[in-house]
């Protein structure tokens, strides 16, 4: 079967490269051996890429005695100032550095619980603003104004956030979906240690 | 990929340079550096800035081999470097014939591209045959140029040059065929003196 005109270049520039399997090797051998001007055509395209191979030889001539790659790292060492490996050493210093500015911003925007005695044995939950437990507290729908007295000390703060405290109850401000501010009032309960002398007794709960 | 998960002699080499050793990057450019001046020749298509984008890919190699996640596929990384750094010193040749241009009224005559004085082209091509066929091939298209001068240089095989440029091994084979024929076209009257 006679090669095509591209099937034969394809043939020709294959076994250039060396890479004509045995197939393809026996159909262009048939080729070359039967049409002259396939002759001619591989002669051409070997003297081509002899040529080409020859040029481009002297394009990119072996440089390895002119080349100093040490000179090159220290041209970039001594304007960056620093190895590739070290470039990352200021991340060290400047985490540590982000984290104690995030603590200090922190703990201006947020105050600390008022220093007391008596400790929260458990708080009361969100849902309780949707389905308020008569035994945890009440829950009353207001304008959004806070009451004169109330102590809110901005008006970011979460809906949880405890903004008023006394001896008997805690409030709290949630505001809702539609707008509606809501007053929670939930009885306190605290845990009183008593002295005891047996260690395995546990402290007694008492709500007041 | 077949190819980089073959054996890979350069490998402790890169492992050795991503920990900041200079000797294994001497040894990694001795190594390598006929194949990158032969993807840059292949995108710049001359060969006058050859030495001074080569030490800008490699330099730039030791600066950003940190960012080379997978050190397996270092010569593809490579080449994109390389490549990027042939298409910047494209982009200034074509500013800087263009402000050539603006200034040739006011320049001596015969500012231009091939008359720029200390153009150490005519230095690089040796012989007149030589310069001749290198005029073919850097005429030939990029899109053709790339894969031939890799093949001839580097020694690759179809395989490696698809790998690195990200295209068909059949694509591959086809570029080679088109920029084969298109060379020996364009020497077709010059064989017979070039001989």
């Amino acid at each position: 079967m006679k090669a095509s005109k591209t099937n034969l270049e394809t043939l020709i520039s294959k076994r250039l490269d060396g890479l004509l399997d045995e197939n393809d090797q026996l159909v262009l051998d048939r080729e070359l051996i039967r049409d002259p001007q396939a002759r001619q055509m591989m002669d051409a395209y070997r003297e081509a890429d002899g040529l080409a191979a020859r040029a481009l030889d002297e394009v990119v001539a072996d440089r390895s005695d002119a080349i100093d790659p040490q000179a090159w790292i220290d041209g970039v060492s001594q304007q960056r100032g620093a190895s590739p490996v070290h470039r990352g050493w200021w991340l060290v210093p400047g985490s540590i550095a982000a984290g104690l500015l995030a603590i200090l911003v922190n703990s201006l925007t947020v105050a600390p619980p008022p220093s007391s005695s008596i400790q929260m044995a458990r708080g009361p939950q969100v849902t309780h603003v949707t389905k308020p437990q008569p035994t945890m507290g009440r829950v009353v729908p207001i304008s959004a104004q806070p009451r004169q007295g109330d102590v809110m000390r901005n008006a970011s703060m979460a809906p949880q956030q405890k903004i008023r405290r006394d001896t008997s109850h805690n409030s709290y401000g949630i505001m809702g979906r539609e707008g509606v501010l809501y007053w929670i009032e939930v009885d306190r309960m605290r845990t009183i240690k008593r002295p005891n002398p047996k260690a395995n007794d546990h402290p007694v709960l008492h709500e007041m | 990929m077949p190819w980089t998960s073959e054996f890979d002699e350069d490998l402790p080499l890169i492992q050795a340079i991503q920990g900041g050793d200079s000797y294994a990057f001497g040894e990694l450019v001795r190594r390598h550096d006929r194949w990158i001046r032969g993807v840059l020749f292949g995108v710049l298509g001359k060969s006058d800035r050859l030495d001074d984008v080569a030490q800008q890919t490699w330099t730039s190699m030791w600066v950003r081999i940190g960012e080379l996640r997978d050190a397996t596929k270092w010569k593809s990384w490579l080449y994109r470097l390389a490549r990027n750094a042939a298409i910047d010193a494209g982009r200034d040749r074509t500013r800087r014939r263009k402000h050539a241009k603006a200034s040739a009224a006011q320049a001596m005559a015969g500012v231009g591209e091939r008359g720029e004085p200390g153009s150490p082209e005519s230095s690089l091509a040796k012989s007149e045959a030589s310069r001749e066929v290198l005029m073919a091939i850097e005429a030939l298209p990029v899109l053709y140029r790339e894969p031939f001068v890799l093949r001839h240089l580097s020694g690759w095989s179809y395989r490696e040059i698809a790998e690195v440029m990200n295209m068909p091994v059949d694509s591959v084979e086809t570029r080679l065929v088109r920029a084969r024929r298109f060379l020996r076209e364009s020497l077709a009257d010059k064989l017979e003196s070039l001989r």
